[in-house]
């Protein structure tokens, strides 16, 4: 039998109603997975193991009751730390920020606390999430469990790692460009970019979502039925709706799916990369899906415009620190967005404006197809140390074309592990669905689930 | 239509210039018009034209290309819009005015 910090949550409130477990003791499980692992990985910040236990044992009396207050009653979950909850400071990752308490829960905190999950602590990011790497000024380097030397992507870097550890099964990122996507598919795990507003969040902005990220699709489908539940403090939320998420089972005959293997710009996919992203598209070809090519489609001029609209809107906020606190920044992120200052209004509009150039392009080359396949990242992972795979901040999104263009689109898209480079790392697969069919990627990622070879076992860090 | 490109590459290397424009080419699916290298000592010229490649697919060509150590574009080639007319011209596609 697996590890009781190894279990799924769909297992784990299984064994909770058929009183085979109880909270406690998988608590218990996962804290001291977490005390073994955690110095050398580095995925958590306000790591509060006394407050899970006490939680882990009201839950333990729910369950006795048999009265779950939802969905994930007992199940232990990390948050992002930008993602407020009540009493705990908002770091974002960076040492510039102050750190006053969260004066509430964001939604999805608020989601999981009401279906009874058990938080144990928040994860690391990079400065202002606007790294996809563990590199942050204000957290310790967050690692890979795969590989330590590796780095875990980001910018929830450390929910990748966590999930991948065995920090329990449930944990929670955010994602404007790759955030969750990337980590999920440099660490081998599962993550969902949900239709934009299909999750409310708050702040909502543009591209901007939060997702699941667990080590199987079941587990993502179990925690997007909590928090897809309505908000009203998110201004850009979709109509709720019922969505049988636990629903996955689906016939893949007749599929027509696009397989995308040059987004246009970035970095080139390497050839480990494209033979294990073929190797899934062929699984999927076997079970009767028609699968075609799909050329480039998105341009230089796309990425260098929303690179300039985010540096913009960067500076607008870090322009307004002393230089004290803007020394604090790390200095990556600082060069980034510096060079702003002296963009003009039109230089910031026509970056603004390849938004909708992105987004038009992704729709239309999604007309025709029921999904799109692509690699997550062009690259697997590189070393902890470094800010992006290429570590130059003129330079900085070379590696998240295929995951940002479905930020601007809107579309549902999920990552999960389709193989190994020959050093071990895990190699990302992305689904990318039609607007709003979140239930679509998750069903197509739960048949390639059963379909894909066996997955090595999950690292062990301590 | 054919779209031309010349590059200059810091590179003698014949034989890796040429293994990366074959995989290149494969992998974008490109049909190659002319493909012509000239190597000089730790030099190469190249020139190649595509047929029939969308706006997105040459473009995607040209930043493949660059990405090969050592090149530059060399000016006289067919080259696509300059950015800020791309720009310009998506914004205006994308978000007219309205009210």
């Amino acid at each position: 039998m697996s590890e009781l910090a190894d279990l799924s949550a769909v297992d784990l409130v299984d064994a909770y109603r058929s009183k085979k477990l109880s909270p406690v003791e998988v608590t218990e499980a996962v804290i001291a997975r977490i005390d073994a692992s955690e110095p050398k990985l580095n995925a958590l910040w306000a790591y509060d193991p006394a407050e899970a236990r006490k939680a882990a044992k009201a839950s333990e009396e729910r369950w006795a009751k048999g009265e779950p207050l939802g969905a994930i009653d007992g199940v232990p979950v990390t948050i992002k730390e930008n993602i407020a909850t009540k009493g705990t400071a908002v770091p974002l990752g960076c040492a510039a920020v102050s750190l006053t308490p969260a004066a509430a829960d964001a939604p999805p905190a608020a989601r999981t606390r009401e279906a009874g999950g058990i938080l144990l602590a928040k994860t690391t990011m990079p400065d202002y999430g606007m790294l996809s790497s563990g590199l942050s000024s204000f957290h310790k380097l967050a690692r890979n469990p795969w590989d330590l030397s590796a780095n875990p992507g980001g910018s929830s870097a450390g929910a990748g790692a966590a999930a991948a550890a065995g920090y329990g099964p449930l944990h929670i990122g955010t994602d404007i460009g790759g955030s969750v996507r990337l980590p999920a598919g440099w660490c081998g795990i599962v993550g969902l970019k949900p239709s934009a507003g299909r999750v409310p969040i708050n702040p909502p902005f543009i591209g901007r979502v939060a997702g699941p990220m667990t080590r199987t699709v079941a587990d993502t489908a179990l925690y997007m039925s909590v928090l897809s539940k309505p908000d009203a403090r998110d201004t850009m939320a979709l109509p709720y709706a019922d969505i049988p998420w636990l629903d996955l089972d689906r016939d893949l005959k007749g599929l027509k799916i696009g397989l995308w293997l040059d987004a246009g710009f970035g970095q080139s996919v390497t050839q480990e990369t494209e033979q294990a992203v073929k190797k899934a598209a062929q699984l999927f070809a076997d079970a009767g899906a028609i699968i075609e090519p799909i050329g480039p489609f998105l341009t230089r001029e796309m990425i260098d415009g929303l690179d300039r609209f985010w540096r913009a809107r960067g500076w607008e906020d870090v322009s307004r620190l002393s230089p004290e606190k803007q020394a604090q920044i790390l200095p990556y992120i600082f060069d980034w967005i510096k060079t702003a200052e002296n963009f003009s209004g039109r230089e910031v509009y026509t970056g603004f404006a390849q938004i909708d150039a992105m987004r038009n392009a992704l729709h239309a080359a999604l007309a025709g197809y029921d999904f799109i396949l692509s690699p997550t990242a062009p690259t697997a992972s590189y070393p902890a140390e470094w800010a992006s795979p290429v570590n130059d901040p003129q330079k900085p999104f070379e590696h998240i074309a295929f995951t940002v263009a479905v930020n601007m689109g809107g579309q549902p898209a999920v990552s999960i592990n389709c193989g190994y480079t020959a050093g071990g790392l895990p190699i990302g697969l992305q689904i990318i669905g039609q607007q709003f069919d979140d239930i679509g990627v998750l069903r197509l990622a739960r048949a390639y689930e059963t379909m894909r070879p066996e997955q090595r076992p999950w690292p062990k860090v301590a | 239509m054919s779209d031309t490109m010349r590059y200059t590459i810091e590179s003698g290397d014949l034989e890796n210039i040429v293994s990366r424009l074959l995989d290149i080419v494969r992998r974008l699916g490109v049909n190659v018009s002319k493909l012509a290298i000239e190597v000089d000592g730790g030099k190469a010229n190249l020139e190649i034209a595509v047929s029939s490649a969308s706006h997105a697919v040459a473009n995607t060509l040209r930043e493949r290309i660059a990405q090969i150590e050592g090149a530059r574009p060399l000016p006289g080639a067919s080259m696509a819009p300059p950015e800020n007319q791309i720009a310009l011209n998506n914004t205006h596609a994308a978000t007219p005015l309205q009210n």
